[in-house]
């Protein structure tokens, strides 16, 4: 694999990673007041 | 040498690049180059700032005088929302993303950001996003008229504008969560060989911390709109106190989101003072590690003060001490900005060129504007000012002052790198000293007025306080007005001049002035030589 193709599936891992975190906290704070008033 | 040879090659192919592609609209349409890109968000963040400056007049003119003169207080309410709303998200957010995208490239040496589709998709979310919020003025029952916090149980009850404004949060949320992972990608994993990040220019720094806070942060704002929809259209009962809800509740998650917004907006500012500053005083920035640090416990902090926001919501008095202790912490890396900034110029071969200027009008304004935060920061005080209009003095100085200087004062320092031509001076220095002299002239009676006891979001006002609100009137207008100053500085900039160097200002340092002016369409195809003497930017 050359540089560039690593260089590349790093910053696919990087912005996977960081999405996934957003999406989770976006998560959290609705189904944690979800929970709340169930 | 070596840098020279590295231009000429990047000119080469910026040359070579123009042959294909599309042209005219179609070209800024399907741009995925981050000097268009910046461009873009930068003359974006340039209009939605004279929308939202025009909607500050509406209110100023309604001030002028007591009574209601020319706005019912409906209208009045939506005003003031949407130029809140405007400013924040549609003004000074992507004024610094465009400083982003223009120059964190050009600084760590990259070729373009790391996703270059996903950077344009990011861009075009924001006219949307900005055409739903201006156009929620015209459908049945006007604009959001809620401030820009969105309290309910306002929130639940008000019409179609109001859902329009959730969505256009929604998309701004998007674009700006796109654009930190493509900033925080950029960063981590593009910088030239040799440029460790301790040596990295302290404006990526800055913008590193910032891109972690927004993606903290706007999912939480995305969740409490969320919320709020559904409060609004499917039954649940999150903030509607009739249903078994909570309305402080919003408050909590609101201010959660609202906290580090402060200093997503502030700390992208920190850093182009933190060019500027040294660039102008001939010497590094002083306490550089110290600068990081300080930009990083801002960044942490920022998430744990929150409640500051809501000393009158009745949480309890070990709750009022904890947020008072808390906030006030933050003063102490805001001091060590301060100092390392004043440190610089200390015996420096300084000038005052107009960067430098609004440079040194946001230490002092900004520092003005953080004095009375720690004002407010105090619980027995704060409970006595809340919702007067010290507070919007307060902000005001920090994010007209803090954030709006510091824009102008990288404006100023980066155009010639963007334009390839030097602005004039003269027209550059008028605007500044008509800014200072008017912005203070509009906010600081107002910290009179909130100590007299004037509440803010009300049209209209008791006699005792019309002379102060006279002034302010007038030093707004003044303000609004010498704002299009800039429109004929950077026009006069980009129609011709005196040419401008690659490293126009002597004291300037980083790989950004390596380059020609002006830059290249592409530039850093291959990663560019790391001269460790040119850290820190």
């Amino acid at each position: 694999m050359n540089e560039d193709a690593s260089r590349e599936q790093a910053n696919r891992r990087i912005a996977i990673g960081l999405a996934l975190f957003a999406a989770a906290v976006f998560l959290s704070v609705i189904i944690r007041q979800w929970m709340a008033g169930a | 040498m070596q840098a020279a040879q590295h231009a000429a090659h990047a000119g080469h192919h910026a040359h070579d690049s123009h042959g294909h592609g599309p042209t005219g609209l179609m070209r800024w349409i399907t741009t995925t180059n981050h000097k268009d890109i910046g461009t873009m968000y930068l003359w974006f963040s340039f209009v939605m700032f004279l929308v939202g400056g025009a909607m500050s007049l509406v209110i100023r003119a309604e001030l002028m005088s007591p009574g209601l003169q020319y706005v019912a207080p409906e209208f009045y309410n939506q005003m003031l929302t949407l130029h809140a709303l405007i400013m924040v998200f549609g003004a000074i957010m992507p004024a610094f993303v465009g400083f982003a995208n223009w120059m964190i490239p050009l600084m760590i040496g990259a070729p373009d950001m790391a996703f270059a589709r996903m950077n344009n998709w990011s861009f075009w979310l924001l006219p949307p996003a900005a055409i739903l919020l201006t156009a929620s003025l015209f459908v049945p029952g006007g604009a959001a008229g809620t401030g820009w916090t969105l309290y309910p149980p306002l929130s639940v009850q008000m019409g179609i504008g109001m859902d329009m404004a959730i969505f256009a949060v929604h998309i701004l949320g998007m674009s700006s969560i796109m654009g930190s992972i493509n900033i925080i990608t950029t960063i981590l994993n593009m910088r030239t060989p040799g440029m460790d990040l301790m040596k990295m220019p302290l404006f990526c720094w800055t913008w590193l911390v910032t891109a972690f806070l927004l993606i903290a942060s706007m999912p939480i704002l995305a969740g409490a709109v969320t919320m709020l929809l559904t409060d609004r259209h499917f039954g649940t009962s999150f903030f509607n106190a009739a249903g078994g809800g909570d309305p402080v509740l919003f408050q909590h998650i609101f201010w959660f989101f609202g906290h580090p917004e402060v200093y997503i907006i502030a700390l992208p500012a920190f850093g182009v003072v933190s060019h500027v500053i040294p660039a102008f005083s001939r010497k590094r920035l002083f306490g550089y590690t110290s600068m990081v640090y300080a930009i990083a416990a801002i960044g942490l902090i920022s998430f744990f003060v929150w409640a500051h926001h809501m000393y009158v919501t009745g949480i309890p008095l070990t709750g009022q001490l904890y947020f008072m202790y808390a906030t006030m912490l933050i003063a102490i890396p805001t001091g060590v900005k301060v100092f390392n900034w004043v440190t610089t110029m200390w015996r420096g071969s300084l000038s005052f060129e107009t960067p430098m200027l609004f440079a040194l009008g946001f230490l002092v304004l900004f520092t003005i504007g953080g004095l009375t935060g720690l004002v407010l920061a105090m619980t027995a005080v704060d409970i006595q000012l809340q919702d007067t209009y010290y507070v919007v003095a307060h902000f005001h100085y920090v994010m007209v002052a803090g954030a709006l200087f510091s824009a102008y004062a990288g404006l100023y320092y980066w155009l010639p790198k963007w334009t390839g031509y030097m602005y004039h001076e003269g027209l550059g220095k008028l605007h500044f000293w008509l800014s200072m002299i008017f912005f203070n002239i509009a906010f600081f009676p107002q910290h009179f007025l909130g100590l007299a006891g004037m509440p803010r979001r009300i049209p209209d006002y008791a006699q005792q306080f019309a002379d102060f609100n006279m002034i302010s009137s007038f030093g707004s207008f003044g303000f609004g007005f010498s704002q299009l100053l800039v429109l004929v500085v950077v026009f006069k900039a980009m129609k011709g001049g005196v040419k401008a160097e690659a490293r126009p200002w002597d004291g300037a340092h980083g790989l950004e002035w390596t380059i020609p002016s002006p830059a290249p369409h592409h530039t850093f195809e291959d990663p560019p030589p790391f001269d460790p003497a040119e850290a820190h930017g």
